[in-house]
């Protein structure tokens, strides 16, 4: 089988697909890339089903050996990239000879990227997806991150020649990584912010907190006071939530957290921007606007044209 | 006169329904039968309820996902086809997922707010008022455990203090956590964990003020109203009374978590 050697693993690469939904009620998080648009847009580049595992790669990228020919592809914030010691363009398919060495160093700008193989990265199946689930330890390779001489087989390509793409579409998934509006709906537990704290929801400029990860973008900087309400009960939630614990600043779920939550949901990130949260370097400016659901899902069909063009689903 | 719900459109595809009644008991319960109801409805009478989805119970609510879902559903039914489920896919609360195509194909945009107001007509008209135990059964399941941290080390490390904080000796908490018999609520927090609502009043103490950096799998804890049992080394706040052998997770298993809305749980010393 053709396979990967991972020479160096970086600092935090895990195997990733569009998820693992439908376990919900056994406590188990979708998971998958966190940006989900800019992993199908890696998978169309090098003729994968949008669906197809690939790698997310995390401030840090991974050197791979290749032991068969492979095409790949880069989506995301742009990271240094070598091919055999020779720098290449950030975002264009690769194609990579029997034994090239693919060095992804660290990201120029931004958090993540994915990096997709022709025939898509195969390891086990569990529940559905081929995600890693790094809390749960399962899914992926082994349930956690790449480590160094681990060996990754990649599926046949399905086809040999992928559909051109327009260059400027390969950088789509990118997104503004030192600053970013992100837009939402009203959330159920609205009510709860203390008077003056919905203006400040959408006045106030929040700074990513360090402490974010898969599981949420913390934003720090603007502490939102609730008003004195009861105890509440834990309640199914979403990644996009914007949630408010005591110390008063919000939380935004990401896409590993956990399927219950207790704090007051008093936002929500319209789906078209949930991706963005794949891409916020700590430090970076986030202000919070206000839009209806029409504006939702105009976005959201606007998000999918944009990753195809042609209106062609895979 | 039930409490009453509310519905809340959540994001472009999800709505979260909430029972308003101020017993939590009785919140979980209304959640349990309503969705037991609703699976009836999908399953049995053919209506065609645009009401596929993901339905996840929380304490007194449940959250329902329109995007995405067909990857579970094929596993299940893989699972039945090898005699590997144990359930039989139709007892507790119902985990749907789009069949046909993934669910966010069907359900154009205009129709969550189509099911709002269906699954609100519903709910208006649904009778149920009653308490858990007016509740068709889940599986029982006895959960040994050895308690206290010289039987159990770190996982029985807060039995002491909340004893102390009870009033009660030791050996009288786990006598009355024994005696009682619990109900899953929900499962959540970690992939797994049992919400289990049935925890005697006075046994009902607060988290720790700042949660514990790791708890050992299989530890038995309290917290407010709930009792429940880590099924990895997490972080974790509630109090710790002891340890259980049991695998309550596993991704290998169809379906995965070892207790599901519904279940009934006694713990037995061991």
């Amino acid at each position: 089988m053709a396979a990967i050697t991972v020479v160096r693993p970086g600092a935090l690469t895990t195997v990733q697909d569009l998820g693992r939904p439908g376990f919900g009620a056994a406590g188990v998080p979708r998971g998958g890339a966190a940006d989900p648009w800019a992993a199908r847009l890696a998978n169309r580049l090098v003729g994968n089903d949008d669906g197809a595992a690939l790698l997310e790669l995390t401030l840090s990228g991974p050197t791979l050996r290749f032991d068969a020919a492979a095409k790949v592809a880069l989506v995301g914030d742009v990271f240094e990239l070598a091919v055999d010691g020779r720098t290449v363009a950030f975002g264009e398919p690769i194609t990579l000879p029997v034994g090239a060495e693919l060095a992804v160093g660290r990201a120029r700008d931004g958090v993540r990227a994915w990096l997709a193989i022709a025939g898509g990265v195969d390891v086990p199946v569990v529940l559905g997806s081929r995600s890693t689930d790094l809390a749960g330890g399962f899914g992926g390779l082994a349930g956690r991150a790449l480590r160094a001489g681990d060996r990754i087989g990649f599926l046949p390509s399905l086809e040999d020649e992928p559909r051109p793409r327009r260059r400027e579409r390969v950088r789509a998934g990118s997104l503004p990584s030192r600053e970013a509006v992100l837009r939402i709906l009203p959330g159920p537990d609205e009510d709860l912010l203390a008077r003056d704290a919905g203006d400040l929801l959408l006045g106030a400029i929040f700074a990513v907190s360090p402490q974010s990860d898969r599981r949420g973008v913390r934003l720090g900087g603007v502490s939102l006071p609730l008003a004195p309400h009861p105890p509440l009960r834990s309640q199914g939630t979403l990644p996009g939530a914007v949630q408010v614990p005591p110390s008063g600043e919000p939380i935004v779920l990401g896409v590993d957290a956990p399927v219950t939550g207790g704090y007051p949901w008093v936002a929500q990130v319209i789906a078209a921007d949930l991706g963005w949260l794949a891409h916020l370097a700590p430090g970076a400016a986030v202000r919070l606007a206000r839009v209806d659901f029409a504006t939702a899902e105009r976005a959201l069909a606007s998000r999918e044209r944009e990753l195809d063009p042609a209106g062609v689903r895979r | 006169m039930s409490a009453g719900h509310e519905i809340h459109r959540v994001a472009e595809r999800a709505l979260l329904v909430r029972f308003l009644d101020a017993d939590l008991e009785r919140a979980v319960a209304r959640t349990h039968a309503v969705l037991s109801l609703l699976n009836d409805i999908d399953q049995d009478q053919g209506e065609r309820l645009p009401l596929k989805g993901e339905w996840i119970p929380g304490a007194g609510s449940f959250l329902v996902r329109f995007d995405g879902g067909s990857a579970a559903e094929a596993c299940r039914e893989n699972a039945v086809d090898s005699g590997a489920s144990d359930d039989g896919g139709t007892r507790g609360a119902p985990r749907r997922a789009g069949g046909e195509g993934s669910a966010d194909e069907i359900l154009e945009a205009g129709a969550v707010e189509a099911v709002r107001v269906r699954l609100d007509e519903i709910l208006r008209l649904f009778p149920f008022n009653g308490g858990l135990s007016q509740l068709s059964k889940g599986r029982e399941v006895e959960i040994s455990v050895a308690f206290g941290s010289e039987r159990a080390g770190e996982s029985g490390d807060d039995l002491a203090g909340v004893a102390a904080e009870c009033a009660l000796p030791a050996s009288e908490v786990v006598a009355r956590f024994c005696a009682a018999t619990y109900t899953v609520a929900f499962v959540g927090f970690s992939p797994g964990f049992p919400y289990l609502i049935g925890l005697p009043p006075e046994l009902q103490v607060a988290r720790l003020p700042a949660p514990r950096p790791r708890v050992p799998a299989g530890a038995v804890a309290i917290a407010g109203p709930f009792a429940g049992i880590y099924p990895s080394a997490t972080p974790g706040g509630w109090r710790l009374l002891g340890a259980a052998e049991v695998r309550l997770f596993d991704p290998a298993a169809m379906p995965p978590a070892r207790l599901v809305a519904g279940d009934r749980v006694r713990f037995v010393a061991r």
